[in-house]
């Protein structure tokens, strides 16, 4: 093995930097990108569409008024953090939005109780919308 | 020394400074512990030194209330008393316990934990545990992993310490055997108990074997010892001198029956599952610990709730990685396979593989399991059920009477009217409910609420911890027993053992009941001295 030399160290450095830089600017460059998502739900990465409906459906026996067409959505973009989530186009930012916003809710205590599970209003708004679409 | 009362003739007076009814997880320490101090002791065991089914059927009864529980299997009529089958999870009572809370009536010690530390810190190794530590802070760089991030401000780690668990029987037979000071009787029953003529002293009491041999044992002063429940019965059987059972007055022996609500409910999926939970169960050079969910002294008081530490039980995705096969079969079989690896013959051999010979399914399973593990790896963890012991309120309702029944010594036999509040499973409900907002919060999963609401009682059961039946309470008219453990009105008779907590707290009762008992001991050899 051979010794790790000064230019070496300052090689690898730069490297990472370089990556890391690279990785931010990805990212950065990737809320610019336009992108054909009609609908803001379905843009959310690693959603299971399936089990949101489910669950929409719950919520909406529980809270029927959100079956009014456009009611949830309302509700939705009233958040300050979803209307910036709407605004943006990364999937992956806008999920870490959603889940800022759904963390907001739980430490606000805007939590709403479905078949015993304790979800955030965020989430249950974001089913409910997925149920009546 | 340790004798067969059958065996000694009857009809005797045997003479002590302290007589102590009952030879487990109170009584051994507390005689071994005076014996020390020079006073001389007699213990009395009702069983003999391993089980008797003929002793163990004076513990049946009848259940008129919560039937989630029993009476002649939970706790054992033997020398070493229910350590013969505990399960070794220990930890003290949290300082909270001993304060009076607004929203607990009822609740509020004559002592608190500051006093009560030195003698936790004493019973540690009765119990073979580590070092007095059950604070994360207190074991700082030596434990490993970490906690779930939550807000420190809301949610804690309980800490609790495994014992072996300790059986004081064999454990401590030997000491009893060798103590000069002490003399220890086999298949003795207290049958009754004399106050001497026109006093509220206790002047002697009457033992008796099963086939009716008799002896009198007098002394300076004297303790029960004998459980949570069977403390209670036998104050209450003993009426000849006060009708309504000796330290009875106040219609207080035998109520504010607790036990720990034993409940799996309420699961977590984690966002991320494949989250290293081994904080949660780890072993350091000096002990083996637990970890549970625990919310802040402030949390606990701000919401009135009641005291309760939640353990995380892992549902794998992979069946191979439960543990859902540990019933006493698999207990036994590991007790066996553990001694014989050391190269030792197992303790109460016959009854472990008894017990693995009736049900061998869940070894089996154990066994496929335990192996199919060192090949599988690290697992998924498909959820986390939450287990806990939860404090029950103190009852006055919730008690220990007297049946018809008579036991074939001539005593009354036990009805346990064990009552749950709704309240106290609201209270858990609510525990839970916080929890799952703080995972929410920190971004770590979702609960699933698995406490019903409006409450049902019965999906609390038995934590087989017998508790309160003889309260302690500076207050004659609230509590049996002061803070000495000395029942009000009998100058010389005190009570051990955790039928003297005034509330239940979360944490197991055997480390609180030794402590209180080795309190206990040298209140009466100071003042046996003293005098």
């Amino acid at each position: 093995m051979g010794k790790w030399t000064r230019r070496g160290l300052i090689g690898a450095g730069g490297l990472l930097a370089i990556t890391g830089v690279a990785y931010g600017g990805g990212l950065l460059a990737c809320r610019m990108v336009p992108r054909h998502t009609p609908d803001f739900f379905a843009s959310l990465p690693g959603m299971d569409h399936d089990a949101l409906r489910t669950i929409g459906q719950s919520v909406l026996r529980d809270h029927p008024g959100l079956a009014r067409p456009g009611a949830a959505t309302r509700l939705l973009t009233a958040k300050a953090g979803i209307e910036r989530a709407i605004g943006t186009d990364c999937p992956q930012t806008r999920m870490t939005m959603v889940q800022e916003e759904c963390r907001a809710d739980f430490a606000a205590g805007r939590i709403v109780l479905v078949d015993g599970w304790m979800i955030s209003e965020t989430e249950a708004l974001i089913s409910a919308e997925a149920a009546t679409a | 020394m340790l004798e067969d009362f059958r065996s000694l003739p009857g009809g005797e007076t045997f003479s002590a400074d302290i007589c102590i009814c009952g030879a487990g997880a109170a009584g051994i320490p507390m005689a071994l512990e005076l014996a020390r101090r020079g006073i001389s002791v007699i213990l009395l065991e009702s069983g003999g030194i391993g089980l008797e089914e003929d002793i163990q059927a004076l513990y049946e009864g009848e259940l008129a209330g919560l039937e989630n529980t029993d009476l002649s299997y939970s706790r054992l009529r033997q020398f070493g008393g229910t350590t013969g089958h505990w399960t070794g999870q220990c930890a003290p009572l949290d300082p909270l316990d001993f304060k009076q809370r607004t929203a607990v009536p009822h609740s509020g010690w004559p002592i608190n934990r500051k006093i009560l530390d030195p003698f936790y810190e004493r019973a540690q190794p009765y119990l073979q545990l580590g070092p007095y530590r059950y604070s994360t802070e207190s074991w700082g760089n030596e434990l490993s992993g970490t906690p779930l991030p939550l807000d420190p401000e809301t949610v804690t780690s309980a800490v609790y310490q495994y014992s072996p668990p300790t059986r004081f029987a064999e454990t401590y037979q030997g000491d009893v055997e060798g103590e000069e000071n002490l003399r220890c009787l086999l298949h003795a029953n207290v049958i009754h108990m004399k106050l001497a003529s026109g006093t509220d002293r206790l002047e002697s009491l009457t033992i008796s074997t099963l086939d009716g041999k008799k002896a009198t044992v007098s002394a300076r002063k004297f303790v029960l010892a004998c459980g949570g429940i069977e403390n209670a019965r036998l104050l209450l059987n003993f009426n000849t001198d006060r009708p309504a059972g000796l330290g009875n007055e106040n219609d207080l022996v035998g109520r504010y029956y607790m036990d720990h609500l034993n409940i799996v409910a309420s699961s977590i999926v984690l966002a991320d599952n494949q989250t290293d939970l081994g904080f949660y169960s780890q072993a350091t050079t000096e002990a083996q610990l637990g970890m549970a969910l625990r919310l802040t002294d402030p949390v606990i008081e701000r919401e009135g709730l009641l005291n309760n530490a939640a353990f995380l039980q892992v549902v794998w995705e992979n069946p191979d990685h439960n543990d859902d096969f540990r019933d006493h079969a698999w207990l036994s079989f590991s007790s066996m396979a553990k001694a014989f690896a050391r190269g030792q013959v197992p303790d109460r051999l016959a009854e472990n593989a008894c017990n693995v010979i009736e049900q061998p399914g869940p070894v089996v399973t154990g066994i496929y399991r335990n192996i199919a593990r060192r090949f599988t790896g690290g697992g998924v963890i498909k959820a986390i059920d939450l287990k806990q012991d939860a404090e029950q309120s103190p009852n006055p309702d919730s008690r220990v009477m007297l049946g018809e029944d008579i036991d074939p010594l001539g005593m009354r036999r036990v009805i346990l009217d064990w009552q749950v509040a709704p309240g106290d499973m609201d209270s858990l409900r609510r525990t839970h409910m916080i929890l799952g907002a703080e995972l929410g919060k920190a971004g770590l999963g979702r609960l699933n609420l698995g406490i019903s609401d409006p409450a049902d009682v019965t999906q609390a059961f038995t934590g087989y911890h017998h508790i309160g039946t003889t309260r302690m309470h500076a207050n004659p008219r609230q509590g049996v027993v002061d803070a000495d453990c000395r029942v009000h009105s009998v100058d010389n008779l005190y009570v051990a053992g955790s039928s003297v907590f005034t509330t239940c707290g979360a944490a197991n009762p055997t480390l609180t009941i030794v402590a209180l008992a080795l309190r206990l001991g040298d209140h009466l050899a100071d003042t046996l001295q003293a005098a």
